[in-house]
Formats: C-alpha cells, sequence, structure tokens
C-alpha cells in the first residue's frame, strides 16, 4: 500500500516535471530584450539564440559551455527560440553543455515572428543568430556558429571595455 | 518505440531531479500549459479532434477533387474530408491507433497523397528517444479511411538517430515515393572517427499499394540536416527532386535529382540547382519548393541568404541542360518566409508568409510568362497571432492556400486568378 502510494504521489510528480523545468528559464516576451539591456546598462554582453532542433546551435552551445568561466558576470544571455512545449529537452541540453545556470530565456507565446521582429527587423530568424553588445549597447549580429576564437577575441575586448568603463 | 525499461530509469531521473527543486521554486514557476489554439472550442483537456485544434494540417485532393486533411492532435494522426472545400469537415478519423510521439513543426509535418484508386497514403515523422532522432513511419487505407492498416517504419537503419523530413509522391503508376533526411553515414563517420558534413538524403519505393516498401536507397551525401525536401512526378514519371545541400566550404544551396525506381546514388557533387553561395554553419530551417510546368521546365522557389540573393527567390531551371535560366527575387524583406510555388493553367504562383511588425500576411505574386516577369505582390489573408506555413494546392487548375492560424483555425482560401 505504501509502496503503492508512493509510486502514485511520484507519477503525479513527474507529471508537474515539465513545468518545473521550465522554471529555469525566464519567458522572452514583448518587453524582454529592454529588460535584458536595461540591467546591463553600460556593460557589454553578449546575447545568443538556438534552438534544440539545430545541430550547430548544440555545437556552439557546447564551445560556450567551455569559455563560460571565462564570461564577465551577466556578460552572457541566452535565448531558446523554442515553444515552451519543448523546455523540458531546452533545459537538458543546457544542463549538458553546463549553461542551465546562465541566464536563460525562452520563447514565450505561439507568435514567434513578432518576438524575432522586436530583437531585430532585420534578422531572417536562422539559428544560431548572437549579438555582440558594446558597453554603448551597439551590437553586430552574426549568424551561424560562433569560432571559439572569436569568441575569445570578444571576452577579452568586453573585459578591456569594462576596465574602461570602471576607471 | 519507447521500451518499458526507461520507464523505471525516468522515474529514479525524475525524482532525483525533484529532490534538487525547492518547494519555493515549484510553486512560484507553475504555469499553465502551452495551448495550441486561440479558439475556444479548442481550449480544456478533452478537446475533439479536428483541423482548427489540430496540429500542422496538411492537406490534398483526391482524384475526384475532394479535400482531405491530415493533421496531429495527441499523438495521433487524424484524417479527415470536406465536401465544401473546408466549410465543415466529416469526423476525423485516427490513423496510427496506438499513440506514438510525432514530429509537427512546420518543416516536419505528416504528408497526405493518393494513389490511382484514391488509395490513402500517409507518412510522418515519429518521433524517438534522443535528441534529433526520428524514423519514417507510413499508413494506407483502401477503403476511404474507414480503417487505416498498422503504420509500418520505412527507414531500414533502425539506429537512434535522425530519420526525419519525410516527403511522399505517387507517379501515375502509382508507385510511392518516400525520401527523407537520414543520419546514418553521419554516424558512420562519427564512429570511424571521421568528419562527415550535413546530413543525407535518402529515398524507398512501394510498388504494391504501400503494403511493403522497398529496400532504402542513398540519393546523396551531405544534404542539410533541417529543411523539407520538395519532390514531384515528371512527365516521364521521374521524381523531380530537391534539398538545401551542404556545398564544400558549408555553402548551403540546393542540389536538384531526378529519382527513378532505381537511381544510383550521386557520386560526386550532386547538380545545382541554385548557386546563392549562402556560407553558413547553421540551420535555416527552410526547405524549397518545386512545380512542373508545360515541357517539364522545374519552376523552384527558396529561402536564402547568400552572396548573390537574400530573401525569397524564384528560379526556373531545365533539367535537359541542367541550367538554372531564370531568377527572381520574390521578396528579400527579412519577415518573408515559408515560400510555395504553383502552376494553375499556365501561370506560375509563388505564395509566401511575410510580417510587418503587427500581422503575418500571406503574399501572392504570379507570372504569365514562364518565370519571366512577375505581378506585384497581393496580400491574400492574414492573422494577428501565431501561424502555421502555408500550403499552395491545385485542385486542377484551381488554385488554393491552406493555412492554419491560432485566431481563425483551419483555412482553404481560393487563389483567384483574376485578382492578377
Amino acid at each position: 500500500m505504501l509502496i503503492n502510494n508512493f509510486r502514485k504521489s511520484c507519477l503525479l510528480l513527474l507529471l508537474c516535471l515539465p513545468g518545473l523545468a521550465a522554471a529555469e528559464f525566464r519567458s522572452f516576451s514583448n518587453n524582454s530584450l529592454d529588460e535584458i539591456t536595461a540591467v546591463r546598462n553600460g556593460q557589454p554582453f553578449l546575447l545568443v539564440l538556438w534552438s534544440i532542433d539545430c545541430p550547430p546551435c548544440l555545437k556552439e552551445l557546447e564551445q560556450i559551455g567551455q569559455l563560460r568561466a571565462q564570461f564577465s558576470p551577466n556578460s552572457l544571455v541566452l535565448i531558446s527560440a523554442d515553444n515552451m512545449a519543448y523546455a523540458d529537452e531546452a533545459q537538458q541540453v543546457l544542463i549538458r553543455y553546463g549553461l542551465d545556470d546562465a541566464e536563460n530565456w525562452l520563447f514565450s507565446g505561439n507568435f514567434p515572428e513578432r518576438l524575432r521582429y522586436q530583437i531585430d527587423p532585420n534578422w531572417y530568424g536562422e539559428l544560431p543568430r548572437a549579438y555582440f553588445y558594446d558597453a554603448n549597447h551597439d551590437r553586430v549580429g552574426k549568424s551561424g556558429a560562433l569560432d571559439v576564437a572569436l569568441i575569445h577575441q570578444w571576452i577579452a575586448a568586453a573585459k578591456q571595455m569594462e576596465k574602461g568603463t570602471t576607471q | 518505440m519507447i521500451s518499458k525499461s526507461s520507464t523505471a530509469t525516468k522515474w529514479l531521473t525524475g525524482l532525483a531531479l525533484l529532490l534538487t527543486l525547492s518547494a519555493v521554486q515549484a510553486a512560484k514557476h507553475k504555469h499553465k500549459a502551452p495551448t495550441h489554439s486561440l479558439l475556444e472550442a479548442c481550449q480544456g483537456a478533452s478537446v475533439l479532434p479536428s483541423p482548427n485544434c489540430g496540429l500542422t494540417p496538411t492537406p490534398a485532393f483526391d482524384k475526384d477533387g475532394k479535400l482531405w486533411l491530415v493533421f496531429v492532435q495527441n499523438n495521433h494522426l487524424y484524417v479527415t474530408h470536406s465536401d465544401d472545400l473546408g466549410s465543415t469537415f466529416a469526423p476525423p478519423i485516427a490513423v496510427n491507433r496506438v499513440p506514438e510521439a510525432i514530429y509537427h513543426d512546420g518543416e516536419n509535418r505528416p504528408k497526405l497523397a493518393f494513389g490511382p484508386q484514391n488509395e490513402i497514403y500517409i507518412s510522418w515523422s515519429q518521433k524517438a528517444p534522443g535528441r534529433f532522432s526520428g524514423h519514417i513511419r507510413f499508413a494506407r487505407s483502401l477503403d476511404g479511411a474507414k480503417h487505416f492498416d498498422d503504420p509500418l517504419t520505412v527507414n531500414d537503419d533502425l539506429a537512434p538517430i535522425s530519420h526525419r523530413f519525410d516527403s511522399m509522391a505517387v507517379d501515375s503508376q502509382g508507385r510511392i515515393y518516400i525520401s527523407w533526411v537520414d543520419k546514418r553515414d553521419l554516424a558512420a563517420a562519427k564512429k570511424a572517427g571521421q568528419d562527415y558534413a550535413g546530413a543525407a538524403i535518402y529515398y524507398a519505393l512501394s510498388e504494391n499499394q504501400g503494403k511493403s516498401f522497398a529496400f532504402n536507397r542513398k540519393v546523396a551525401d551531405h544534404s542539410c540536416e533541417c529543411c523539407r525536401i520538395a519532390m514531384m512526378p515528371d512527365s516521364n514519371d521521374q521524381m523531380v527532386t530537391l534539398w538545401r545541400h551542404v556545398y564544400p566550404g558549408n555553402i548551403r544551396d540546393h542540389a536538384i535529382i531526378r529519382l527513378g525506381i532505381d537511381t544510383p546514388p550521386v557520386k560526386d557533387q550532386p547538380i545545382r540547382a541554385t548557386d546563392d553561395g549562402w556560407m553558413i554553419e547553421g540551420c535555416p530551417h527552410h526547405g524549397p519548393d518545386l512545380a512542373l510546368g508545360s515541357k517539364d521546365k522545374i519552376h523552384m522557389t527558396w529561402f536564402t541568404q547568400g552572396e548573390k540573393n537574400r530573401g525569397i527567390v524564384y528560379g526556373r531551371f531545365d533539367m535537359s541542360n541542367q541550367t538554372l535560366e531564370i531568377q527572381h527575387a520574390i521578396d528579400t524583406s527579412s519577415s518573408a518566409s515559408r515560400p510555395q510555388v504553383a502552376v494553375a493553367s499556365g501561370r506560375i504562383y509563388t505564395l509566401w508568409k511575410s510580417f510587418n511588425g503587427t500581422v503575418s500576411e500571406l503574399q501572392v505574386k504570379s507570372s504569365n510568362d514562364e518565370g519571366a516577369s512577375w505581378s506585384a505582390p497581393h496580400a491574400l489573408a492574414k492573422t494577428a497571432d501565431g501561424s502555421d506555413f502555408p500550403i499552395l494546392i491545385n485542385r486542377g487548375n484551381d488554385l488554393f492556400a491552406s493555412w492554419h492560424t491560432r485566431t481563425e483555425g483551419y483555412r482553404l482560401i481560393p487563389v483567384s486568378v483574376d485578382a492578377h
């Protein structure tokens, strides 16, 4: 009886798991980009958009995961362009590459066109997509998996920029 | 395909995961289950299957000109038909009696085709455990959807890897061709410690009304991993097949081939149908479309961000001399997506989706000179929320746009010839 009850409650809890996994994500909606930039006033950061159904995205996340320690605090923002229904799978990817405790966002709702447009009206939607923000929040967009050397270079440059703004 | 033994493991993993999450977090972040449609009839736990509430409804007209749809809802495929061009639908019939996970994103949606005697053929990509994993599945009904035979798995490699993005077409003899994106060669290369760009295109053929499929044949190595394939028979019953390829240097332009019943795999580089020079190590998730016109001229439309073209492009290809004869920029704006092409009464039509910051619109352009010059774009329909990819579909010389949107549900929209 006890075992049965345990089993039942466990199953019930398992049903809640997708909801729990989604908890690790912040919901990316209409004003989220403003929110992201506002809290990084004067700070350079790297914004990376990715999806679970994009092999080069996973390759890129693996590399970013390996370089994770070198990023300044708050200088890395990851946005999954997947639907909320795939929160679980997206979460597993992030755990795998040691990025689950990074600042992670997930597209909310069912109208990705609008969210993409708000991020960048000139972006065609291809993934992975990255934006390199400088301290003034001027940004450069790049499509396709990022080269490790480029990420290194940016991390170093961002640290220089940060020094510049704190001096 | 999910084994029973994995249930216990899931259980324990689930429990372990749960223990690491605090009750506070759990309470704070509860969210509503995602809903697929805004239509009131589609809300709630016990929604009946319907083209409005289901996902990725995909149309085909049977030999009598009747509209049929296949769609995905709650791990089932359903088939329904309409006697009034989509205003009302018959009660849907389940294709798979045993529920299974089914891919239902826009590029990876179920397919529906008819044999010469109105045999109903359905293909789809089943979601298998593991990232990007899937199997190509097929089911048929020989009695007008009263009954579907048990589904078959078409790929003969059953490793838990990617066999997805199925495409299906039937030739005039009733032979069923299914092509798909397959990663068995990538898996073999990885095992041997070798590099392998992209995936491969495979196909299989049934010559017995879908009772079984012959062994899998490779079409070509190094296709893009995540784009649908376009396939249509020409006047000689060769399947003209167009896909996004990975040419050397990570150039993701399109390749074309004519498949017959025993076409050997391409040895070197496949024939290049488009030459935009789009170099990207990324996933466009954006497959091409094709339609055959007079003299088997191939009318193609595709998405690119190459050096030479950007956005939605139309091109006319002549297979006899392997020449891209005409190219035309259909829409260069960044929101232009999901292009379709069709031929009706000798006129070429392209249809695509665009977003203007507020609403998504279906746009149409047409050409009455075999693609040399094109009309101005004409907005056919719009929606202010999420939407599926549009599909352009012929009923003889009548042309329709099939579109599922969250607010309006399923629509079959006539594409008027007079409007152009």
